[in-house]
C-alpha cells in the first residue's frame, strides 16, 4: 500500500530526513516513535503534501500512485488524512460548513454524487458521537475557542466522515488528560478496519496502551533504525531513547 | 493650470449658475441662506489638499480631473423592470427609490407606513415638514468643515427626508435605493438626507446606491456628493446600513454626521462592495450622557478601486460608548484608507471608546493606510484601539486543502471567514445574504484565484 524507499529531506538545506524506509500494508497499524527533532512531524507532513519541504531524493508510493507528484488536496481525495498536532483554528468559518465542503470534495473526485446540507447535518451528528463531541461544536467556527482536547476530537471527527483509507495521527496525545486520551483513542479504534492502514506518530508509549500497533518503528536522526512489534515500544518506555541513539552512532 | 484650480474654477462655475437656477430650496429662506453660505465657503476655500491630515492618504486628484455637470433628471433613463433588480432580494421594507436623485413616487412603495412616520422627498418636505426642516436642516453637518459638504449644500437638488414621531416604532425596515442612470457625459449627484428620530422612536434605514450602466463603460462616470444628516434624540434608536454597489467608474463621497442625545442609540454598517472611488467620512457627535454608537464596516477593494473609511466619534458628553469594527479584503491593486478617530472631551468622563480595524492583504500589489487616533483629555475613561494588517496564514490553507477542499476554495472560505465577524452583526437577514452573495462574486472574479 504505502511504500517509501531512501527518502531524503531537507527544509533550507538542513537535512531532516536522511535515507527513510516504510513499508505500510493494507489495514495495519504502524506506530512510529523517536525523540524530539527526529523527523517525525516532517515525515507526516511530506506525505500529506505540506509545502517548504524539499524532497532531494527518494520515492514514496501509495496504493502505485507517486505522491510527490501529487497536490495536497489530491492526495486527500486518494485516501490520506493527516490528524494534526496542532489543529489551527479557522475564525469565521463554521464548522458544518467546512466538514461539508470536504467531504463533498471528496466525493466529486470521486464521481459520486454530493451530499445536501439535511443529508449531511445527519452524517455529521453521527460521527459526532461516535467521538463524544457536543453537537454544539459543529456549530462553532472551526477549532476556534476549542480545548486541546475538543480538537483532537474534530480531527477523528473528520476522520469519521472523510474514511480515509490511510490515517496518519500526528502526535495525536499531545496536550491532552488522560480523560481525553481515552475519549480520542476509543473514536481512533473505532475507525480501525482491514481497510484503512493508520500510522501512529508518538514521542510516548502511552498512546499505545490505547491504540494497539501491529508494528513499531523507531525513528532516530531522519532515519528508521529498529523495527519491531508493541513490546518494542515497552522496552523504549523503560529504557528511554538514549540507548538507541548510542547504538545508531556507533 | 493645474487640475485643482481647473476643477475649483469649474465647480465655481457651477455654482454661480447654479445660484440663479430656480431650484426649490431657493424657496425656503433656511435652505436659500444656507445654499448662499455654501457657495461663499466653497470659494473661499477651494478644495482640500493633502497637507491637510483628514485628506493625507486620499488622492482626490484623479476626481478633481473630471468635468462633472449637474444631473438632470431624465424620465427615460431607465426601464421601470431595470429597477426593480436592484431591490434587495427577499427585503420586506418600506421603499424609497431615487432615480438620479430624482424622487419616483411610481418606483417607490410608501402606502402603508405606520403613523408617526414621515418618509418623503427632501423637496416634498419643504411643503409638508417645514417645522422640522427648519429645526434641523443644517444642524448636524457643517459646510465650513468640508469642502465636499459645502458643494452638496450649494448644489443639492433633492433627498430624503425621514421623521419618526416619539416613541414609534417603524414596523419595517426603510430602504432606499439611489439609482444614477448611465449618461454620455459626466455627472454629478449631490443627494441630501435629514433623518430626525425624536425622542424614544426606532427605526432601520437601509441606503443602496447603484449605478445602473454598463460595466467598464464609461457612460458610467458619476461622481456622488452626499450629505447625511441625523438627528437622534432622547432613547432613539436607528440602525442604518450603507451598501455602496456603484459602477466601475463611479466616485462616491458621503459625509454622514449623527448627533445623539441623551441615552440614544446608532448602530451603522458601511460596506464598500464596488465604485472606482469610495469615501465615507462619519461624524458622531455624542451631546447627551449614556448614549452608544456602534460602528462597523466592510470594505473590499480589488482591481484598482479605493476605498477611504474615515470615522470621527466627539465624546463630548459623559457616559457615551462607542464601538468601531472595520475590516478591510485587499485585492489586485486596491489600495484603502482607514482613518479612526476618537476625541475624549474633558468633561466626558466614564467614556467607553474601542476601535479595532483589521486589514487582510490578498495581494502584493494592494496598499492599505490604517491610522488609528485616540484623543483623550478626560482621565477616568476606557478606551482602547488596535489594528493589523496580515495575510492568509499558509497553515490555514494547509488545513484546508489536507481535507480535500482545492485551493481557491479554501482561499475563499478563509476570506469569507474574516469578513463573517462583520456581517454577523447585521440584523436584516436580507441585508446579510445579498452582501455575501456580493463578497463571493468579488473573490470568485479575482484572477489570481
Amino acid at each position: 500500500m504505502l511504500v517509501i524507499s531512501d527518502l531524503h529531506v531537507s527544509i533550507d538545506d538542513k537535512p531532516i530526513l536522511k535515507g527513510l524506509n516504510l513499508s505500510v500494508g493494507k489495514g495495519e497499524v504502524h506506530a512510529i516513535m523517536g525523540p524530539n527533532g527526529s523527523g517525525k512531524s516532517t515525515l507526516s507532513h511530506v506525505l500529506a503534501g505540506r509545502e517548504g519541504y524539499d524532497i532531494s531524493a527518494g520515492k514514496i508510493l501509495y496504493q502505485d500512485h507517486d505522491l510527490t507528484e501529487m497536490s495536497i488536496e489530491e492526495r486527500a481525495h486518494l485516501g490520506i488524512f493527516l490528524a494534526m498536532q496542532y489543529p489551527v483554528e479557522l475564525p469565521g468559518v463554521n464548522n458544518m460548513v467546512f466538514l461539508r465542503a470536504a467531504l463533498n470534495a471528496k466525493r466529486k473526485a470521486h464521481g459520486e454524487e454530493e451530499l445536501n446540507a439535511v443529508d449531511f447535518i445527519k452524517l455529521a451528528r453521527q460521527a459526532a458521537q461516535q467521538v463524544e463531541m457536543d453537537e454544539k461544536f459543529l456549530k462553532r467556527s472551526v477549532n476556534q475557542g476549542f480545548s486541546g482536547g475538543e480538537k483532537k476530537r474534530n480531527e477523528i471527527l473528520q476522520m469519521a466522515l472523510l474514511q480515509p483509507t490511510l490515517a496518519i495521527l500526528d502526535e495525536t496525545d499531545s496536550g491532552l488528560d488522560i480523560d481525553a486520551l481515552k475519549i480520542v483513542a476509543n473514536g481512533v479504534n473505532a475507525l480501525r478496519s482491514p481497510e484503512r492502514s493508520m500510522i501512529v506518530v508518538t514521542h510516548y508509549q502511552r498512546l499505545l496502551d490505547y491504540i494497539e500497533p501491529d508494528y513499531v518503528h523507531v525513528l532516530a536522526d531522519g532515519r528508521i533504525v529498529r523495527s519491531g512489534d508493541k513490546s518494542l515500544a515497552l522496552e523504549l518506555e523503560k529504557k528511554g531513547y538514549g540507548w538507541i541513539e548510542k547504538e545508531v552512532a556507533a | 493650470m493645474n487640475a485643482v484650480l481647473k476643477a475649483t474654477d469649474w465647480y465655481q462655475q457651477l455654482l454661480q449658475t447654479n445660484a440663479d437656477s430656480a431650484s426649490s430650496f431657493e424657496q425656503m429662506p433656511l435652505t436659500r441662506q444656507a445654499r448662499a453660505e455654501a457657495r461663499e465657503t466653497f470659494q473661499r476655500q477651494g478644495f482640500p489638499d493633502r497637507k491637510q491630515e483628514a485628506w493625507r492618504y486620499s488622492n482626490i486628484q484623479s476626481l478633481l480631473a473630471h468635468t462633472f455637470a449637474p444631473l438632470k433628471p431624465d424620465e427615460n433613463a431607465v426601464r421601470k423592470e431595470d429597477v426593480s433588480q436592484n431591490f434587495i432580494a427577499g427585503l420586506d421594507a418600506h421603499r424609497l427609490v431615487f432615480l438620479d436623485n430624482n424622487f419616483r413616487a411610481d418606483l417607490s412603495t410608501l402606502n402603508d407606513l405606520p403613523d408617526g412616520v414621515v418618509v418623503q422627498s427632501l423637496s416634498q418636505a419643504m411643503q409638508t415638514s417645514a417645522d422640522q426642516m427648519q429645526q434641523w436642516f443644517g444642524r448636524a453637518a457643517d459646510h465650513k468643515q468640508n469642502s465636499f459638504i459645502a458643494l452638496n449644500t450649494a448644489l443639492m437638488s433633492d433627498g430624503l427626508f425621514i421623521h419618526v414621531h416619539n416613541d414609534v416604532s417603524v414596523d419595517k425596515p426603510i430602504e432606499v435605493v439611489y439609482l444614477i442612470s448611465s449618461r454620455d457625459e459626466p455627472v454629478t449627484s449631490t443627494p441630501r438626507v435629514l433623518v430626525v428620530l425624536a425622542a424614544g422612536a426606532k427605526a432601520m434605514l437601509i441606503e443602496h446606491f447603484v449605478g445602473t450602466g454598463h460595466s467598464f463603460s464609461s457612460h458610467n462616470l458619476y461622481f456622488n456628493n452626499m450629505v447625511e444628516e441625523i438627528i437622534l434624540h432622547d432613547s432613539a434608536s436607528l440602525d442604518h446600513y450603507r451598501l455602496l454597489e456603484e459602477q466601475d467608474h463611479a466616485y462616491h463621497l458621503s459625509n454622514i454626521d449623527v448627533r445623539q442625545e441623551t441615552n440614544s442609540h446608532y448602530q451603522a454598517m458601511n460596506l464598500d462592495l464596488s465604485g472606482a472611488w469610495l469615501r465615507s467620512n462619519y461624524t458622531v457627535d455624542f451631546r447627551g450622557t449614556d448614549a452608544a454608537c456602534q460602528l462597523h464596516g466592510l470594505y473590499i477593494v480589488d482591481g484598482k478601486r479605493h476605498s477611504n473609511m474615515h470615522t470621527n466619534i466627539l465624546h463630548h458628553a459623559p457616559s457615551c460608548s462607542s464601538a468601531q469594527n472595520f475590516k478591510g479584503l485587499l485585492l489586485g491593486a486596491g489600495r484603502a484608507v482607514f482613518d479612526g478617530r476618537i476625541l475624549v472631551d474633558k468633561q466626558a468622563q466614564l467614556t467607553d471608546a474601542h476601535l479595532s480595524n483589521s486589514n487582510l492583504m490578498l495581494s502584493e500589489e494592494a496598499e492599505v493606510d490604517t491610522k488609528p487616533q485616540l484623543e483623550i483629555y478626560a482621565d477616568n475613561v476606557k478606551c482602547s484601539h488596535g489594528t493589523t494588517v496580515g495575510q492568509l496564514e499558509p497553515e490555514q490553507l494547509f488545513y484546508l486543502r489536507s481535507r480535500g477542499i482545492a485551493e481557491a476554495d479554501a482561499y475563499r472560505m478563509l476570506c469569507q471567514g474574516f469578513v463573517s465577524e462583520i456581517l454577523e452583526s447585521c440584523n436584516i437577514e436580507a441585508v446579510r445574504e445579498h452582501a455575501d452573495v456580493r463578497i463571493q462574486q468579488s473573490l470568485s472574479a479575482e484572477k489570481q484565484i
